[in-house]
């Protein structure tokens, strides 16, 4: 690989990283203000554009179930960036997409949440997809 | 259709494919020491039909499977399309599929590999770069999960 890629490649996943470290660390912080408790995990990821690099994910204990939010990568057609959020067993999903610089709510169907996301949307969707049965 | 009766559908292939590799082993065992085994009517089946069968077993499922995988992309597709589709190309829909369910694009390369490897196998060309029969229902498996739980 050329060195100016490579740098490329080495600053646009650090800017990945630390969009997604903002908006899980934001993810973090709601939980745990819900008396929930929040385990931090790496994701490992592996994509063309920016080769192997570990993402920060969440394990969170609801009251009902777990719950999980899991970047899937910023490779994604139709979209600059993904994060899963799933209850667990369940696997009830939610997906957050990143489009025009924005984060994007979605449902299992992908049909957008009926709110914007949000402290509110995510505490409403943990709730949601860990009490599906 | 549920997302996981989808899973099911080639799983079933896979159950399928690992049955008849150990029912021909087996009898491909056994006639080493009894060729009798092997019948004469209503055709007669030879060892090396057996040895044919098992080298050409991967490839007969790994077909099997795809297109099992490919009826199932064309369901949903025809269930978003709500009935209005053209006969679409196997590749163009998967590029679609993955716009539509915002797959990562990894996914997607992976399972166009195995989309080609399928042709090729169709096509009886030579060279190819085998991809086995437990790594094809990963790729795809892997595809479906992005899929909604149901349609």
């Amino acid at each position: 690989m050329p060195v100016a890629s490579a740098k490329n490649n080495k600053s646009s996943r650090a800017e990945w990283i630390a969009e997604l470290s903002a908006v899980v660390g934001e993810m973090a912080s709601w939980a745990r203000e819900a008396g929930w408790l929040v385990h931090e995990r790496t994701v490992p990821i592996d994509e063309e554009s920016m080769g192997k690099y570990k993402a920060p994910g969440l394990q969170i204990k609801t009251p009902i179930d777990h719950f999980f939010v899991e970047p899937l990568g910023r490779d994604i057609c139709g979209a600059e960036g993904r994060i899963d959020l799933y209850a667990w067993p369940s696997m009830y999903r939610a997906v957050l997409i990143r489009r025009g610089g924005k984060w994007l709510v979605r449902d299992d169907n992908y049909k957008a949440w009926p709110t914007r996301w949000s402290r509110k949307t995510f505490l409403d969707i943990a709730q949601t997809l860990t009490s599906k049965r | 259709v549920k997302r996981q009766a989808a899973f099911s559908m080639l799983a079933g292939v896979w159950m399928e494919y690992s049955s008849a590799k150990f029912a021909i082993e087996r009898v491909e065992l056994e006639c080493r020491s009894d060729p009798t085994v092997l019948p004469l009517k209503p055709v007669r089946i030879y060892p090396s039909h057996l040895k044919a069968c098992l080298r050409n077993l991967e490839i007969t499922y790994t077909q099997r499977m795809f297109s099992e995988f490919e009826a199932i992309l064309r369901q949903y597709w025809a269930v978003l399309k709500r009935g209005k589709t053209r006969r679409t190309l196997t590749e163009t829909l998967i590029h679609r599929l993955s716009a539509a369910l915002v797959i990562s694009d990894i996914i997607r390369v992976q399972t166009h590999a195995v989309r080609e490897y399928r042709n090729q196998l169709t096509h009886h060309a030579r060279n190819v770069n085998a991809i086995p029969l437990s790594e094809t229902i990963g790729r795809l498996n892997r595809f479906l999960k992005f899929f909604p739980p149901q349609w």
